[in-house]
């Protein structure tokens, strides 16, 4: 663990990060790249069903939230959903991604958005107890899916 | 209030258009008895890429009695392209009558075509009539769960 502790600032998420997202994304997934430009757009960091957040630590971008203000359910609910935390290998363990999530519910929070959800595997242990120490509990909602073939 | 005569009524499925808002809202109300801030309108034009790609609604002897809301989405590890269902919501003068399986065919037909991958919808595990109406339609229990907090 390198000795230099350089401040982390949080920030929402801008179009003009989207190139630095999608670098971390590469780098984690070691290049074949789980997010594309083309979600980035469809994501659109800064517009008015966006949530994202970015973590930055002297200036680069070493984390992002990717989350979103939608409607669900009968009846509906308005909520915010979490759909991928990334954190740059170089700089897990810092607690950036606690502190991505913690910025978002601050936000949320602020704007009068009372629900926050993330859908996770369920065999994935680690990110659970991720979300289960930030104040995150599993509800009842489990997913049902339709796949076509070929 | 309407009641149906009866006979078959003439349901037809079409995609969803900016003008179904009201009428989208006016089902939900009905279901919910809750009156929505005018934000969920303006949310729901803001998003039009998004939403109402693969949405539709179902008319019966014209008239909007049903309708779901569903997007695309990228989801998974590796990522791939799903058909999201947000909000399926039928008038409850007219459930029972086979218009949501009507409605989540011509969605699944429309994600077929669009050549994605999955259509996916998280519901609550104990609601076993949304259970046995998926199933039915050829879903299966995923693995993925649901973590909230609620403020």
């Amino acid at each position: 663990m390198s000795a230099k502790e350089s401040a982390v600032n949080l920030r929402r998420m801008a179009r003009s990060d989207i190139d630095a997202v999608l670098d971390i994304d590469r780098k984690i997934s070691g290049g074949r790249g789980l997010i594309t430009y083309r979600d980035m757009v469809a994501a659109d960091p800064g517009g008015a069903l966006d949530l994202s957040f970015v973590s930055e630590v002297d200036g680069k971008v070493v984390g992002f939230i990717l989350a979103r203000l939608t409607y669900v359910g009968v009846p509906f609910i308005e909520i915010a959903v979490v759909q991928a935390i990334v954190v740059d290998p170089d700089y897990q363990r810092r607690g950036v991604a606690s502190r991505l999530v913690n910025a978002l519910l601050e936000h949320c929070h602020a704007e009068g958005i009372n629900t926050i959800r993330a859908v996770l595997d369920e065999r994935n242990t680690d990110l659970k107890r991720f979300f289960q120490r930030l104040g995150f509990r599993r509800s009842e909602l489990v997913n049902y899916v339709r796949t076509f073939e070929g | 209030m309407t009641s149906l005569e009866r006979g078959e009524p003439k349901v037809r499925i079409r995609p969803m258009e900016h003008e179904d808002i009201d009428s989208v809202l006016a089902i939900d109300r009905k279901i919910t008895g809750v009156r929505r801030a005018v934000t969920y309108t303006e949310l729901i034009t803001g998003d039009l890429g998004g939403v109402l790609g693969l949405s539709f609604v179902a008319e019966v002897d014209g008239v909007v009695q049903g309708f779901i809301l569903a997007r695309r989405a990228y989801v998974g590890e590796p990522a791939t392209e799903v058909g999201l269902i947000q909000i399926l919501g039928v008038d409850p003068d007219y459930q029972h009558q086979g218009i949501a399986t009507k409605m989540v065919n011509t969605l699944l037909d429309t994600c077929r075509s669009k050549k994605l991958n999955a259509v996916r919808i998280m519901i609550n595990e104990h609601d076993s009539q949304l259970h046995g109406l998926f199933e039915h339609l050829g879903f299966r229990r995923g693995e993925l769960i649901d973590y909230t907090k609620t403020l």
